[in-house]
């Protein structure tokens, strides 16, 4: 019973992303030892085991398109870095790979250059429905869900959901209705539940809400997911307001020195 | 640049865009007389409706009936006004009356002149002469001082 538990336990070690890596790594030295259909299974194993950030996942495809180019296989290859170039665009190759197996990697940026858009995602704080609102936006089609971590500013715990990848979602939050702002960080998760995109961790979470003054708000925070009261047309009426009664002010003031003359006293004698 | 263009707005709006003072220059028959003055007035009435209203103020004045100007300095030390006290000039035509008494509250000088202030406007001359007191005034006395820079810095004896 003990072995069986034992052995289970290993079996999830195993599986763990951790053997991911190990299999990206040894795709990563019969890459370095000139085995490219090695390389190619090590890496098709690491993208199939799942878990690995957009950086590794990058990795991956590379390795994978490399190997698929320099084994002659050019549509394979292409596909392959039409993918790493949909996680990240200006991912290059290696100086390492020869000309001869550039060719699939040109293609692939000719074809992201005739594409509109990139991989993205945007989060707002919908306090109607007490919910964080995510769009994704998703040229590559390789989303396939979206997982989002979000508490309440000052809580301790993050609260983790995760959907299927939709092109807006909204993501009940308790308590976001009332809150001044959410941390969050979401991800995007291909087939594999390799992690195409991250917007913030655990440890740097974004932020939605309202934003204090001068903090730059949303776009540094939170990806410009927050509703800040820069972006409330109220405020900026005010401002224009102020800007108006300011510049009149100044007008009048100026008009009226123009308009008003001084005099000024003075003393003189006469001729005795 | 932009620290320039603020501070030229800046002393525009305090100053440099506002023009020069109209000078009223109240004009003392002699030094002498200056000297023998404790107190000046400026008085500035409404001269729209006459423009030849002089006399009649002066004569108002006299008996004590300063009527409504529309500036007033009050009595101060004449060497005050030597040194150049400032109002807003009234539009249109005004009389300019100017008024000066002895230690005794007496109005030894007195003169007007009606003119119109605005921008870049010449001096407004208001020529003073000295009235029946001022020989009651001054009879057997000497000046306590030399001139009008002794008088207004050290005072006169």
């Amino acid at each position: 019973m003990i072995r069986a538990a034992g052995l289970a336990l290993l079996v999830t070690f195993v599986a763990s992303p951790a053997l991911a890596q190990s299999e990206l790594a040894q795709a990563e030295s019969a890459y370095l030892e000139v085995d490219f259909e090695g390389t190619r299974d090590h890496a098709l194993e690491a993208l199939r085991e799942g878990g690995h950030p957009p950086d590794e996942l990058v990795r991956i495809y590379q390795l994978l398109g490399t190997a698929s180019s320099l084994m002659g296989e050019e549509d394979a290859a292409r596909d392959y870095f039409v993918r790493m170039l949909g996680i990240d665009p200006d991912a290059q190759l290696d100086e390492s790979v020869p000309p001869r197996a550039r060719n699939p990697y040109l293609e692939a940026r000719g074809i992201w250059a005739a594409r509109q858009g990139r991989l993205a995602v945007e989060t707002g704080l919908d306090r109607a429905s007490s919910a964080v609102r995510v769009e994704l936006r998703d040229p590559t089609d390789m989303a396939r869900r979206v997982r989002l971590a979000a508490r309440l500013e000052g809580a301790a715990e993050y609260t983790e959901q995760e959907y299927q990848a939709q092109s807006v979602l909204a993501v009940p939050v308790d308590g976001a209705a009332e809150a001044d702002r959410v941390e969050y960080y979401v991800q995007i998760i291909d087939m594999h539940g390799n992690v195409l995109l991250a917007e913030g961790s655990p440890f740097a979470p974004r932020v939605v809400g309202r934003m204090p003054s001068g903090g730059g708000g949303a776009a540094e925070n939170g990806g410009g997911g927050g509703v800040t009261f820069f972006e409330e047309p109220l405020f900026w009426i005010l401002v224009g307001g102020a800007v108006l009664a300011a510049g009149a002010i100044t007008a009048a003031v100026v008009v009226d020195q123009r308009s008003s003359v001084g005099l000024q006293t003075a003393i003189s004698f006469g001729v005795d | 640049m932009s620290r320039a263009l603020t501070a030229a707005l800046l002393t525009c709006l305090v100053a440099g865009c506002a023009p020069e003072p109209v000078r009223v220059d109240l004009g003392f028959p002699r030094e002498e007389n200056f000297l023998f003055t404790e107190q000046g007035r400026l008085l500035v009435y409404d001269a729209s409706g006459d423009l030849d209203v002089c006399a009649s103020l002066l004569e108002r004045i006299d008996a004590s009936d300063f009527g409504d100007p529309v500036i007033d300095s009050d009595w101060r030390p004449v060497c005050e006004l030597r040194e150049g006290v400032g109002f807003t000039a009234p539009e249109g035509p005004h009389a300019y009356v100017a008024l000066g008494q002895d230690g005794d509250n007496r109005i030894i000088v007195s003169g007007c002149h009606v003119a119109e202030a605005y921008a870049d406007a010449p001096a407004i001359e208001v020529e003073l002469y000295p009235t029946a007191d001022y020989a009651v005034s001054t009879q057997g006395r000497t000046p306590g001082c030399a001139n009008a820079q002794d008088k207004c810095t050290r005072g006169c004896l």
